[in-house]
């Protein structure tokens, strides 16, 4: 996404006068159209009532929501980035078992919508605590919604980090491998100070995009009760009925999110210095 | 004491599962031709060596890129409201949202793959006089199309997942059928569990036959997690 912006700023945007005009007409004419459209258009009589001023009013349930947010996303990053490179070990080891097991998990996973994961983690697995544990026992174990959407946006998000840095990882050259047993490092030493150092600096980019994932994928965590941004977007909306201004300010918000993150991981990376050879 | 292992409301509802599943199908072959025509229009826009079309399309594919599906669909729904006068039916709400929101993901996938055709390739085709369309058309999207295969399976695999996004606006599609089913029956082990088990073979069947293509040097493969 920084992309687009870096070369706003080095690029020159026209290489003719001809170039302006033109741009101005097309996008200009888009912009004015739309703008016509909602207030002038044919279906402007149906009087459509704008209440931005909802969004300020509500502004706590926003901010409410944006907390939900973060802390499921600090969890689910967390946890993923864990599973994601244990199994991206995982996947390419010589070990055979652990290799099937590694691309079970991820094609399972991958395969499934992210909902029925978290619908299944959250009322699948509260029946089966129900009927073995809870009724019979008679204990009350709840299975705490919050826990069951870290679950699953976890295990979601994991099986694609896992392949993400399997392809890092495959990057590797062998020379390396051969170069760092000659020296004698063990097959564990090996891993941790020559394979994954590099190829964990390799995969930011694409990873950056998986943790960014994370975020819009919690949105999900609402149909099952988390109080998130989305949570609090459709509760403005029950409150005011102003659905468009309410939606609105949840998903621009979601891209505010999305954007400071990737602000914090290009400082990061700049801070640590980390240079990333891959294109993005 | 009643136990999870209920698997007979899944024969009891078949032909409950079975229309909504056919209306998960219905929704994904309309968005999945919506949503390649929004990205090749927009990944062409992105394509251009002309800043004053790839920046805004770039900014646009980036917004859009940047908001959650759910969200997206919801958004959709609602503005409908302002900009038709009425509200749309949410199916076709969801078409559009997944159209629109995979459109914008597919617009990468189409850029990558027109980058991935030599320039050289676009020139010889204006020096035999071919227009821009005719050379897009003709010369460089189906060169594009072999490098492109295995990315738009895996998209094509992404926007089936997404689909289960229209049951949040009230859509009776496969997913919003099991929570139904659940609702009545009590049943939910076994129902979500059947309804993972039938996604689950849509889908890898599909991200095989992806896996399949995609064993050239050179090839595209967008796995990301949407």
């Amino acid at each position: 996404m920084f992309d687009a912006v870096l070369a706003l700023r080095r690029g020159q945007w026209f290489e003719a006068p001809r170039e302006r005009r033109a741009f101005l007409l097309v996008w200009g004419s888009v912009a004015a159209l739309v703008v016509w459209y909602f207030y002038f258009g044919p279906r402007a009589h149906y009087d459509y009532n704008w209440r931005w001023s909802v969004v300020w009013q509500y502004r706590r349930f926003l901010l409410w929501g944006m907390g939900t947010t973060l802390y499921i996303f600090a969890w689910s990053l967390v946890v993923s980035l864990v599973l994601g490179v244990f199994c991206g070990i995982g996947r390419t080891t010589n070990v055979r078992w652990v290799r099937a097991l590694s691309v079970g998990y991820v094609e399972t996973f991958r395969n499934i919508p992210l909902l029925v994961q978290m619908w299944w983690a959250y009322f699948g697995l509260q029946q089966v605590v129900n009927t073995t544990l809870n009724d019979p026992f008679g204990l009350r174990l709840l299975i705490p919604s919050t826990f069951a959407c870290i679950l699953a946006l976890s295990l979601y998000t994991g099986a694609y980090m896992g392949e993400v840095v399997r392809s890092g990882i495959r990057s590797i050259p062998r020379g390396q491998w051969e170069a760092a047993t000659s020296t004698g490092l063990s097959r564990v030493q090996t891993w941790r100070h020559v394979v994954l150092p590099q190829a964990l600096v390799i995969v930011i980019p694409p990873l950056t995009s998986e943790i960014l994932n994370i975020i819009k994928n919690s949105a999900v965590a609402m149909t099952i009760a988390i109080t998130d941004l989305m949570f609090y977007s459709q509760k403005i909306e029950e409150e005011t009925f102003a659905g468009f201004e309410a939606y609105t300010a949840g998903t621009l918000l979601f891209l505010l999110l999305t954007l400071v993150t990737v602000g914090v991981i290009y400082l990061l990376q700049r801070l640590f210095g980390l240079k990333v050879r891959s294109a993005t | 004491m009643e136990s999870f292992w209920n698997w007979r409301v899944i024969p009891e509802n078949l032909g409950f599962f079975a229309g909504a599943f056919r209306l998960t199908l219905t929704i994904f072959l309309l968005a999945w031709v919506g949503c390649w025509a929004f990205a090749i229009v927009f990944g062409a826009m992105r394509h251009s060596s002309r800043p004053w079309l790839s920046y805004p399309a770039a900014a646009i594919v980036e917004v859009i890129r940047g908001t959650p599906g759910l969200m997206f669909v919801v958004w959709v729904y609602f503005l409908s409201q302002p900009l038709i006068g009425y509200a749309l039916s949410p199916f076709w709400a969801a078409v559009w949202a997944l159209v629109i929101h995979q459109g914008a993901y597919g617009a990468e996938v189409v850029r990558a793959g027109l980058s991935s055709v030599p320039r050289g390739q676009m020139a010889a085709g204006y020096s035999t006089g071919l227009g821009y369309i005719a050379v897009m058309a003709w010369i460089v999207l189906p060169q594009a199309l072999r490098n492109m295969a295995p990315a738009i399976v895996n998209r094509s695999v992404a926007l089936f997942k997404n689909t289960s996004l229209a049951f949040v606006i009230g859509v009776i599609e496969f997913f919003r059928a099991g929570t139904i089913v659940n609702g009545r029956e009590n049943a939910s082990f076994s129902v979500f569990t059947f309804l993972a088990a039938v996604y689950f073979v849509c889908c890898f069947s599909l991200s095989r036959l992806g896996h399949r293509l995609g064993q050239r040097p050179g090839v595209i493969e967008d796995t990301t997690a949407v």
